[in-house]
């Protein structure tokens, strides 16, 4: 077929412009979620029970900055925990070695099947089971054995349970990203003359990254959210703060929205580290650059409402 | 004469079952191009990867200059080296891949000076120097910064080359390097390996290149099913074999 190629002053073909799609249906939706989103804001706007000059009042409470700081101390260690551990108990279970990679097994099982609430509550309780803890030769002599009730303080329960759990939880997304990485890898690694730990390290572990990424954000924000149960077990978290001072003034709903909107303060602030976490480790993954988050966000949001450019008559077909 | 740069008798490899090699006996001495074909499933590619001890051979002796692979003679009884001792070996040894295996996560430059830097301790100004000049070598002086997404098939093969030949190997293994290539990019490919060669290089190929086997190869060995069938020179193997499975394969390959 005859077809004259069309081209701006520079000579260059001239980009297609056609009028889109029409799409009634995606305007009826956006429609539908603007009358609900103005419903929901109006009535937290206007309810008085949500007693919003409370809510601005306690949000920068002394106690409640405190339970904040230790809420993201809770989180940062216990995370930080689970992942030098996931990683462990991962490479513990791709171990040709039967008894360390059942070993490793064993802990995942045991500590994904049971709740980390009743974890939680076991460390707490811990000085029951064994009041003197000692650290020695095993079956031998000990060198030092500390008061159990001493060493294990209420935080440190909170992040031993905590941490110890996710390293179960941190073990199989490591796995998935480790076996994820195509062996070739390795091999390329290993002829290079890299040991297994360097391959590990050097080679497949980043490239891991990639996979073992987005869950960890997930699992870090669920961590964050997951702080809150430590409050059982009397550690000033920011919930058990909030709980403290409503148990007094009874200003029960505006406390828990001030715990609420540090939370999402918090878990947003993740989502942008996310982002740029999975940029760093996506190196290479795509032939095109990335933008930053601000303009790509906007870019979304545009192409949405982008003004369909209208249809010239140009009378020339484009390949 | 000089040691062979490659020793193999007798050399077999079990996969659980499946016997793979049963019995390599081969020779390749330094400045040696040898090129290996055969048929699919022929065992070629577990015999290189057992040169560079990718793999454990199951009975035989196999050793590179002088060496055995794998393990140490003391009196009469064979000690396993340790991990950090294979991997020192390996180090000497380069290996080119079918599909290239560059790590993508790293641009071109970083392909080429990771070994370098971590294996052999060598500076990062050292080492990016020395994988400028390699990449240069094959051709490939403005692609530094691109990530192997960003090349052609031919070009990653070519940063693969370079990247082994930034350790300074003494041999080098290659194994289908052009097979996962379009046949235009197939060229330039080889146009590296054959000024290697020309160098000195001690390589060994498992190519289906009959073009570079007959041109650039010092000897070609033809294995089947495990075993060497016909070894000897291009001349003796390519275009007068003596052996009816060689010549069945030769006229499907040409
Ligand atoms: N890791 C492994 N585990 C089990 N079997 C294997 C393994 N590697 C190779 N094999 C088997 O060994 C045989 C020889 O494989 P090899 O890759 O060495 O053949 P090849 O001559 O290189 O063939 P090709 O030309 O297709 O690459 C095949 O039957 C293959 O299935
Ligand atoms: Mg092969």
């Amino acid at each position: 077929m005859p077809s004259a190629e069309v081209t701006d002053s520079e000579g260059r073909p001239e980009d297609i412009r056609a009028v889109p799609v029409r799409r009634p249906g995606r305007w009826v939706a956006a429609a539908i979620v603007l009358v609900v989103a103005v419903a929901v804001v109006r009535s937290i706007v206007t309810n008085p029970h949500f007693e919003w000059s409370v809510v601005g009042n306690y949000l920068f409470d002394e106690r409640v900055l405190e339970g904040l700081r230790v809420t993201i101390e809770l989180t940062v260690i216990a995370m930080a925990i689970g992942i030098v551990l996931g990683m462990l108990l991962a490479v513990m279970r791709l171990s040709p070695n039967p008894l360390v990679s059942g070993g490793s097994w064993l802990y995942i099982w045991f500590f994904r099947g049971t709740p980390v609430l009743v974890q939680l509550l076991f460390w707490y309780n811990i000085a029951a089971l064994y009041p003197k803890i000692a650290l020695g030769i095993p079956f031998g002599p000990a060198f030092v054995h500390p008061n159990a009730n001493t060493l294990i303080t209420p935080f440190a329960a909170a992040i031993l349970g905590l941490g110890l759990n996710e390293g179960a939880y941190m073990a199989e997304i490591t796995r998935a990203g480790i076996i994820s990485v195509p062996e070739g890898q390795a091999d390329a690694a290993r002829s290079l003359g890299m040991t297994r730990l360097q391959t590990m390290r050097r080679i497949v572990l980043p490239q891991a990254m990639r996979v073992i990424i987005p869950p960890t954000g997930n699992e870090t924000i669920s961590m964050l959210k997951t702080t809150s149960l430590v409050s059982v077990i009397a550690v000033a978290d920011l919930l058990y703060a909030v709980q403290n001072i409503y148990s007094t003034n009874f200003k029960t709903i505006p406390l828990l929205i001030v715990a609420s909107i540090w939370y999402i303060v918090c878990t947003s602030v993740l989502y942008v580290g996310q982002y740029y976490l999975e940029r760093y480790y996506g190196r290479g993954s795509s032939r095109d650059e990335q933008g930053p988050l601000a303009g790509r966000v906007l870019r979304g949001v545009l192409s949405f409402t982008r003004p369909g450019a209208s249809f010239r008559p140009s009378g020339g077909e484009h390949r | 004469m000089s040691e062979p740069m490659v020793k193999a008798e007798g050399v077999h490899k079990r996969f659980g079952r499946l016997e793979v090699l049963k019995g390599i006996t081969l020779q390749v001495m330094p400045g040696e191009v040898m090129c290996l074909l055969g048929p699919s499933g022929s065992g070629k590619s577990t015999f290189l990867r057992c040169i560079n001890h990718l793999e454990k051979i199951n009975s035989g002796r196999l050793s590179v200059d002088g060496e055995l692979v794998g393990y140490r003679q003391v009196g009469d009884r064979l000690h396993e080296l340790r991990e950090s001792e294979v991997a020192r070996k390996r180090a000497e040894i380069g290996m080119v891949f079918q599909n290239f295996n560059l790590f993508p996560n790293m641009t071109a430059l970083d392909n080429v000076t990771c070994a370098p830097i971590r294996v052999k301790g060598t500076s990062r100004d050292a080492a990016a120097a020395r994988a400028r000049e390699e990449l240069a070598r094959v051709g490939l002086p403005d692609k530094l910064d691109c990530y192997p997404a960003q090349l052609s098939g031919g070009q990653q093969q070519r940063v693969a080359i370079a990247r082994a030949l930034a350790m300074d190997p003494k041999l080098m293994l290659f194994d289908e390097p052009t097979s996962a290539l379009d046949p235009e990019l197939v060229g330039e490919v080889l146009q590296a390996m054959k000024r290697l060669a020309t160098e000195g290089m001690t390589m060994v190929v498992v190519t289906h290149e009959m073009g570079f086997a007959r041109e650039v190869a010092d000897s070609v060995v033809f294995m089947d099913a495990g075993l060497v069938v016909e070894a000897g020179s291009p001349a003796e193997v390519l275009a007068n074999p003596r052996e009816e499975r060689t010549r069945a394969f030769l006229s499907k390959v040409l």
